[in-house]
């Protein structure tokens, strides 16, 4: 267990330092970098803020509560992208689908211990998480909200729900690119996309059933609007906080099965996309 | 004439056909996604007008339409060749040992690439929109004028975007999440200039991005006089055609590509 850990720390540093010189390449590279991952972030959440604003709230959230939950996303989604955004690790249809499985079962490490690492860009992939920290904390200066440390406590709870479910979709779709390479190779992609989409907005006033399915099968309310009412408005009811660890632990289980499965089939078939010359078909 | 055109035409159905070859999932994936943003945008306007907010004269039901036809046109309303791609992988050097020009090549590519989608979600969601009630009439049949002008550009731009990626050589990923960033606020696609706060829709709509979606689909729904935007257009496609043709010839010597 200490000797997982030391190489959890060890292998997070490396990261760390490789990232760092990745982005500190060329001044061109800093440069473009930095303006487009702030103007991504940035625009991202710039509709639904503009429209909050034009009409004093939209979805049954005032400005400021729109600001608030636009922060939260950001600094979630932040979150796990500077995690897990390197080397396509959220992005794992692609490492499967590219057949670059097989350099991470050649490691001297075990699949989770790399999974767990190898993504994490805390100097390229930060600029989310430092938006997202601003926008909420105005948020938070303009609602006057009183924060407590159980209201923290809820905050981080909900950052690590949202986190595992971007993962746990990604890596339970994503499985499809075992059996599937080619067709699947963007299948994590199109599912984060529509998360980073869809999860921006309010979901108020949708018919029961279409809520139901963003709230369970499709859980794209539990990424932000969910988080943000309970933040907001009505704390730590027992109900509120068991359902989107429920449906995080439904997605992160099937993730779990449907991964091995896939990764039980992919020790038997592989990946055959490359041609002699090395070129990916 | 003839030859260069037949030749365009088999090439587009080619890029129709490799469409599929990703197979089903895949389409059904991206097609489902962009029906499901579509739905979650058309829910954001009932919402709105269920607060009973002041839109100020406009109409729920030009929102929709906006909103519809932007998904339909998407790929029109915001040109992407596949150069980008093609100068990474090194698949742009082939276009240079064939007998026509690499701009008609690219567009033939492109405009080949539309057809999926056209038949699997715009046809689609056309029909469902006009089952639902939808009145999908647009407003000034300056739209159309307006459409071709915007594709046209849209042209121009992918093509001073490619220049960009040749220029600064292996940040592909990072020019396209740039010129997503760019196009997902400023090209009026997502939400009508008409409803920015503080004027910024006024600015905005006449910009080199604003008309390339923005200008078409305000005319289409009435939100805007076609007049200046139409004309604003042509000055766009007059500065910015040169400007890529420039650009891209200039560009030639600095291709670098990985290949694979």
């Amino acid at each position: 267990m200490a000797d997982n850990i030391k190489s959890l720390l060890k292998l997070w540093k490396l990261y760390a330092r490789m990232d760092l010189h990745w982005l500190l390449q060329d001044k061109a590279t800093v440069l473009l970098v930095v303006i487009t991952e702030t103007l991504t972030n940035l625009s991202g959440m710039a509709g639904v803020l503009l429209l909050a604003v034009r009409f004093g709230g939209v979805g049954g959230l005032s400005a400021d509560e729109i600001l608030f939950m636009l922060g939260f996303f950001e600094l979630a989604d932040g979150l796990s992208w500077m995690l897990f955004g390197n080397y396509n690790v959220i992005h794992i249809s692609r490492r499967i689908g590219r057949g670059q499985v097989d350099h991470m079962l050649i490691q001297p490490r075990p699949l989770w211990m790399q999974l767990l690492t190898e993504g994490f860009m805390p100097f390229s992939g930060c600029h989310g998480l430092i938006i997202g920290i601003a926008l909420t904390a105005l948020g938070i200066s303009r609602l006057d909200l009183s924060l407590s440390p159980t209201w923290f406590l809820l905050l981080l709870y909900y950052l690590v729900i949202h986190t595992v479910l971007r993962l746990s979709q990604s890596f339970l779709y994503g499985s499809a690119a075992f059996y599937k390479p080619v067709a699947c190779e963007e299948i994590s992609s199109m599912i984060l996309d529509m998360n980073s989409q869809l999860g921006r907005f309010p979901l108020f006033g949708l018919p029961t059933w279409l809520g139901t399915i963003l709230h369970t099968v499709l859980p794209i309310g539990l990424l932000a609007y969910f988080p943000a009412l309970a933040l907001l408005r009505d704390l730590g009811k027992p109900t509120e906080l068991a359902f989107p660890f429920l449906v995080a632990m439904v997605f992160l289980t099937a993730a779990l099965i449907c991964f091995k499965k896939g990764l039980t089939h992919y020790a038997k078939y592989s990946c055959n996309r490359y041609k002699e010359m090395g070129h990916r078909c | 004439m003839r030859q260069p055109f037949r030749a365009g035409l088999a090439t587009a159905k080619l890029c129709l056909k490799e469409q599929s070859y990703f197979g089903f999932a895949n389409l059904l994936a991206q097609y489902l996604l962009q029906a499901g943003a579509l739905a979650a945008l058309l829910m954001i306007w009932r919402s709105l007008f269920l607060q009973g907010v002041d839109l100020e004269g406009m109409h729920l039901e030009q929102f929709y339409t906006y909103t519809v036809l932007s998904t339909m046109l998407a790929p029109l309303l915001n040109v992407h060749t596949p150069a980008s791609g093609w100068l990474h992988d090194g698949t742009m050097l082939g276009l240079y040992q064939r007998p026509a020009s690499i701009f008609a090549q690219l567009a033939a590519h492109t405009v080949g690439g539309w057809g999926m989608r056209f038949l699997c979600l715009s046809l689609p969601v056309f029909v469902i929109s006009l089952l639902c009630g939808l009145d999908m009439h647009p407003v000034s049949l300056w739209f159309f004028p307006s459409l071709l002008l915007s594709v046209l550009q849209g042209f121009a731009v992918d093509f001073l975007f490619a220049c960009l990626l040749i220029r600064i050589q292996n940040l592909e990923w990072t020019v396209h999440c740039l010129r997503e960033a760019l196009t997902a606020l400023f090209t009026g696609s997502l939400i009508p200039f008409a409803v920015l706060p503080w004027g910024i829709g006024d600015f905005l709509q006449l910009s080199p991005f604003g008309t390339l979606a923005g200008a078409p689909l305000s005319i289409y729904t009435g939100l805007s006089e076609p007049g200046i935007l139409i004309i604003t257009q042509l000055i766009w496609n007059l500065i910015l055609w040169p400007l890529a043709i420039y650009c891209f010839r200039a560009s030639g010597e600095r291709m670098v590509s990985y290949g694979g």
